[in-house]
């Protein structure tokens, strides 16, 4: 590894000077607090040009604190920051870009007219935007990142979007990014395009990458060191490739991000599964989304269907939500076709549902718990009173009782939703679902969003379910989920079923293959 | 009646020409509200501008005679009242809906009061002269078009050259762009430097200059001011964007559907004398209100709202 | 969905005492603030007419609360106002914002002239159930068509209804010059109703009774929109119709129903003030009480009780500008202008103790 040898001057946020290395990102020392809330302790970092520095840590470690405070948008209590010598405020600023999750571009406009937004004033006649176009393609051409700037944005993939953000922020002249959860929507061979990518920027481009992410294997992939934030301190720093490496593993790593041994490994069931069908699809088929579906769990199962999002994820799950109007094929739900054209219908049937969307299907953040809680069974007794009637104590008895259940940390009942965390949200979903006793739960990304913590109790409750008998169908795109609860996967892809893995332990690479659309040859 | 009075070849040309300047003041206030709308604002308080921008101009052009000069003061009154409905839904990210409705209240009230104020209650309601039309040199001479869109006022030609303007700004500036980022994701605009609230004040203050204009076209077409003189305008030209998809140069053709509608049922009623036709004359003087909430409903069917910008009346505060 | 670029989400719950503060603050100090800051710019321009403000005000104060007879035509004059505000206030909590509420007034008072004067004899007792069911249903088919132009169209429900209005208006304008004409009359006006049609009034006042469905009209709405599964799914729809719909509550069949509701209790209330008040159709019943039923709405919060009493301060307000306007000739358009300048002033105080966290 390079060490710096040259060094420059700056000013701490006390005032005062401090020399540090002129080479790469330098954060010493940083603290930040949000009232009596202390959120970074004593961080120092330091990316060098060229290197893929991993950050890890857990939603509320302190990793977007950081983020903001590195990209100027919050000032750190104490502690300097160096960009290639220079303060933030001196320049520094300049140099660095932000990837977001959710990308910042205007769906509607072309690439070439994001690139514009906001960095152009006057008039943008044809000519001009011919021009940036020029401009864009050799950018993509120079860095192996293709893409077409005439294109409108909303009809890119979403890693093309990636591939634009990238673009955009190395077409201001950053010479540092920071990636935030880069694979979250990418199917597994465009994350592989994509650390690919990472890694040959930072070779060909010298440009100095930190990638934020929870995804343990690819940290291991293309890190060249990786840095765990727990609690708002740097608790570890590995250097992974290079000098000193060390060779690690995702155990360790998610170990430190947690404090402790995490029960993240395989959860199969111990016993066959009763051998009968609870839930079954034959040829279900949703016009120009799914197409001839047909998949069976037994009671005490967990069949998973894996997936990239995108791939008619979202019509199965309408159709087992009793969303799809034009859904053709039969639902049996032991053994008994049912009449999938309602919410109602499925949930007399015995399905219940944990929408992936929380706060588009699932929750209402604006209402208190109990509210939400009684959504879908108001209209039942003991709820619902004769004459059109609502009992608002039965609705409060309700949120008590499952506020307990799922231990919910709320201050009262009536506490908005919109103040719980990603997990307990999540909770609350669960709660809801679980108490109409589903004989078949359906699950879509579970644990989308939520840290390592929520996860787990997300998976302890799926598995202790699966052993009182439910039928479970996961949907997920994520492969550490798929690979540690399923007794069986099947690959959805393009909306139909192309593979399927009838017993593990799963190979990770023929999953991901199959999720990517590439059909394996027979081993 | 004689229907040919009103549809005979004869009267066509002028029927159109009525309805190219009825249509002008809500081609001119949808146009601005295309803007607002297009960056994220609903500016509802439009009929409320309106109002304060006819009694304004009103008192100018009666007391000064110069009907421009009522145009330009109009707008700024527009102006005024529009940055109440900014600080409260732009600055203070109040609902945007319930502000705009409260203002046209406010306006509704102001303009009466003001009118009392300066005229009194008095037997004979104060006139003022419109402008006279300008024929254009070549143009005004063209068959057909020549009368009807080249022998307006001044203040038609000048409302329809704003318009145009105002398109212009939106599909080929950078501050165009910038508009129409904030109304489609105001989190990717504010991301890249754009500033959501200023763009969104930007934008208002035109939409209430260009209805405040609109105001001060309406008394100059009608000569006098009354209570309600602005006759839902304003409104009409929140559903004529719909019909012209946001985009200011359609606000033309919807605007002039309206107009002519109003044309015709005028020239009906003007027809009949007053005296009782087999069709009672409210069915037209209703005409105009019922066109447009068809053509709303037509438009919104067929284009199913898909081109409504996607932050419309969603409050955007900038993260910190 | 992870927002990881932002600040901690979980905002700590604010200690009771605190919120209790607050939730005082909003629900009393802010509309007295309202108050206050309305009648200051009320004020100001009673001045720049050239009156006096504490002479207009006491007028109006007297015009509204004087004596007996004020009191009584506060009440009747509260009464369209709650009826509407409270409709206002049912189809705002499904999201579906009407500006109708003069249309269904316009056509409960047509339809109830309508009635009365095309049968040709009766009694009260008759009268009163046939016009009310008309009334209502007359109100509820125009509000009901704008309910259903949003919920299965999509289409805007301020424009739809605002549109609406004034169809309903130009009804009413060949209404009182044709098939319901006073054939004595100078105006458009319909001819008188007979007196036993007219509402009964409270003995040894001249309050008529239709004051107490207005009365009667507060604790149900109150009562449906907190105990019933109406109530109950009429806010799932209006917080999140996705939501909603996703767990099988029809969000259609919610904003029609809410939309029927509100129309109908528009259309009662213009049958209520032709009956009790006007005695005959003409083109004054259309006067703009439509929009002052929705400032008594947002004044009220759209709280059933807070309704009461904007409606009683706003029929107040409005009487007593009247009042001012005959004897200071101050105009009372400054009625209009205070109401809508403590709208704004509620609007952005409860911004104000809003962002105070």
């Amino acid at each position: 590894m390079v060490t710096a040898t040259s060094t420059a001057s700056i000013t701490t946020a006390a005032g005062v000077a401090e020399s540090v290395p002129a080479e790469g990102v330098v954060m010493r020392g940083i603290h930040r607090s949000f009232g009596e809330n202390t959120v970074l302790r004593d961080v120092s970092l330091h990316v060098r040009p060229g290197e893929v520095y991993a950050l890890l840590g857990e939603n509320g470690a302190g990793k977007s604190t950081l983020m903001r405070i590195l990209t100027g948008l919050l000032p750190p209590d104490s502690g300097s920051i160096a960009v290639e010598g220079k303060s933030l405020a001196d320049g520094g600023r300049e140099r660095i870009a932000m990837v977001h999750q959710h990308f910042m571009l205007v769906p509607s406009m072309t690439v070439a007219e994001n690139f514009l937004l906001g960095r152009s004033r006057g008039v943008i006649g044809r000519k001009r935007l011919r021009r940036t176009e020029a401009e864009i393609a050799a950018l993509a051409e120079d860095t192996g990142l293709a893409c077409d700037p005439t294109a409108r944005v909303e009809n890119l993939s979403v890693g093309e979007q990636q591939r634009v953000e990238i673009l955009r922020a190395l077409h201001l002249g950053a010479g540092y990014l920071l990636l935030d959860e880069p694979t979250a929507n990418l199917a597994p061979a465009e994350v592989h395009s994509l650390l690919a990518q990472v890694r040959r920027l930072a070779a060909e481009r010298a440009v100095g990458i930190v990638l934020i992410t929870h995804h343990l294997e690819e940290v291991l992939e293309v890190a060249d060191r990786v840095g765990v934030l727990r609690g708002g301190r740097l608790v570890a720093e590995r250097p992974i490739r290079g000098d000193g490496a060390e060779s690690v593993t995702t155990a360790e790593l998610a170990r430190d991000m947690v404090g402790r041994e995490v029960g993240l490994g395989i959860r199969r069931a111990a016993t066959e599964p009763a051998g009968n069908r609870m839930l079954e699809l034959v040829g279900v088929s949703v016009p120009g989304q799914l197409h001839d579906v047909t998949l069976r769990v037994a009671s005490g199962q967990l069949v998973a269907v894996a997936g990239v999002e995108g791939n008619g994820q979202s019509a199965l799950e309408d159709v087992l939500s009793g969303l799809s109007p034009d859904s053709t094929g039969a639902v049996v739900v032991a053994e008994r076709e049912i009449d999938a054209s309602s919410p109602r219908a499925m949930r007399e049937a015995g399905v219940g549902i944990v929408p992936a969307d929380r706060y588009t299907r699932g929750l209402i953040k604006s209402l208190g718990i109990d509210t939400n809680l009684a959504i879908d069974s108001y209209t039942d007794p003991p709820l619902a009173r004769r004459w059109g009637r609502l009992s608002r104590a039965a609705v409060r008895e309700r949120a008590e009782r499952i506020i307990a259940a799922l231990s919910v940390k709320a201050q009262s009942p009536r506490t908005l939703a919109g103040t719980l965390s990603g997990g307990h949200a999540q909770r609350v979903v669960l709660g809801r679902v679980l108490d109409g006793e589903p004989d078949v739960l359906v699950v879509a990304q579970p644990t989308r969003g939520l840290d390592i913590g929520a996860t787990e109790f997300v998976w302890d409750t799926l598995v202790d379910h699966r052993s009182r008998g439910a039928a479970i169908l996961l949907i997920s795109s994520d492969l550490d989920e798929i690979c540690s609860l399923a007794d069986r996967i099947v690959v959805l892809y393009r909306g139909r079923i192309v593979a399927e893995f009838d017993e593990g332990p799963f190979d990770r690479e023929s999953l991901g293959s199959a999720m990517g659309g590439f059909q394996e040859a027979a081993a | 009646m004689n229907w040919s009075n009103v549809l005979g070849a004869g009267a066509l040309v002028p029927l159109f020409t009525a309805a190219l300047r009825l249509a002008v003041p809500i081609v001119l206030a949808a146009a601005g509200a295309c803007l607002a709308e297009r960056s994220g604002l609903m500016n509802l308080g439009i009929e409320g501008q309106m109002m304060v921008g006819a009694i304004i101009a009103f008192v100018t052009v009666y007391y000064t005679g110069q009907p421009m000069l009522g145009a330009v003061t109009g707008a700024a009154a527009g102006l005024v009242i529009a940055a109440i409905v900014g600080y409260l839904t732009i600055t203070m990210a109040v609902d945007q809906i319930i502000t705009g409705i409260s203002v046209v209240i406010l306006g509704t009230g102001l303009a009466s009061f003001l009118y009392l104020q300066v005229f009194g209650m008095t037997g004979t309601p104060p006139r003022i002269q419109g402008t006279t039309p300008l024929d254009l040199p070549v143009l005004s001479d063209l068959p057909v078009l020549g009368p009807i869109v080249f022998s307006q006022s001044p203040l038609v030609y000048l409302a329809l050259a704003l318009v145009v303007a105002l398109w212009w700004v939106l599909t080929r500036t950078a501050f165009g762009l910038s508009i129409r980022a904030a109304g489609e994701s105001p989190e990717a605009a504010d991301s890249v430097g754009v500033s959501v609230p200023r763009t969104r004040w930007s934008t208002l203050l035109i939409s209430g200059a260009a209805a405040g204009m609109a105001g001060a076209l309406v008394i100059d077409s009608l000569g006098f001011f009354q209570d309600g003189i602005t006759g839902g305008r304003g409104w009409i030209a929140l559903g004529v964007v719909i019909l012209a998809r946001w985009n200011p140069l359609g606000a033309i053709a919807g605007g002039f559907m309206f107009g002519l509608v109003d044309a015709f049922q005028l020239r009906v009623q003007a027809a009949s004398g007053g005296q009782a036709t087999s069709v009672p004359y409210e069915l037209f003087q209703a005409m105009p209100y019922a066109v447009t909430l068809l053509a709303v409903i037509a438009t919104t069917v067929w284009f199913s709202r898909s081109n409504s910008p996607k932050a419309l009346g969603i409050p955007f505060v900038p993260a910190k | 969905m992870t927002a990881t670029l932002s600040p901690p989400v979980t905002t700590p719950p604010e200690p009771p005492t605190a919120s209790r503060i607050r939730s005082l603050t909003t629900t009393i100090g802010v509309p007295l603030l309202a108050v206050a800051v309305g009648l200051a710019a009320g004020g100001i321009l009673i001045v720049l007419a050239g009156g006096n403000p504490g002479q207009a005000y006491a007028t109006m104060l007297d015009a509204a609360l004087g004596g007996d007879t004020q009191l009584g035509r506060l009440l009747t004059g509260m009464t369209p106002l709650v009826l509407m505000g409270l409709g206002y206030a049912i189809a705002y909590r499904t999201g579906f914002i009407t500006i109708g509420a003069q249309g269904h007034y316009d056509v409960g008072a047509i339809t109830a002239t309508a009635v009365v004067l095309s049968m040709p004899l009766g009694t009260s007792w008759i009268a009163i159930p046939i016009v009310a069911v008309t009334a209502a249903a007359a109100g509820a088919c125009i509000g009901g068509i704008s309910g259903v132009l949003k919920a299965r169209l999509g289409v805007n429900e301020i424009i739809s209804s605002l549109m609406l209005n004034y169809l309903v208006f130009y009804t009413l304008a060949w209404a009182v010059r044709k098939p319901l004409a006073n054939p004595n009359g100078f105006t458009p006006e319909s001819e008188r109703i007979p007196d036993w049609a007219a509402l009964a009034t409270i003995p040894g006042t001249r309050i008529h009774i239709g004051v107490f469905v207005a009365i009667a009209a507060v604790p149900l709405v109150w009562w449906l929109m907190r105990s019933t599964r109406f109530g109950f799914a009429s806010q799932i729809v209006g917080e999140s119709p996705s939501v909603a719909e996703a767990n099988g509550i029809s969000v259609a069949r919610t904003v029609v129903t809410s939309a029927l509701i509100s129309g109908a209790l528009g259309g009662i209330a213009g049958a209520i003030m032709l009956l009790g008040s006007e005695f005959r159709l003409s083109l004054a019943i259309s006067s703009g009480i439509g929009f002052t039923a929705i400032v008594v709405a947002l004044l009220g919060r759209r709280n059933p009780f807070g309704i009461v009493l904007a409606a009683a301060l706003v029929s107040g307000l409005t009487l007593g500008s009247q009042a001012v306007q005959r004897t200071q000739e101050i105009p009372a358009s400054i009625g209009t202008v205070v109401q809508a300048v403590m709208i704004l002033t509620v609007l952005l105080a409860n911004r104000i103790v809003e962002r105070a966290r």
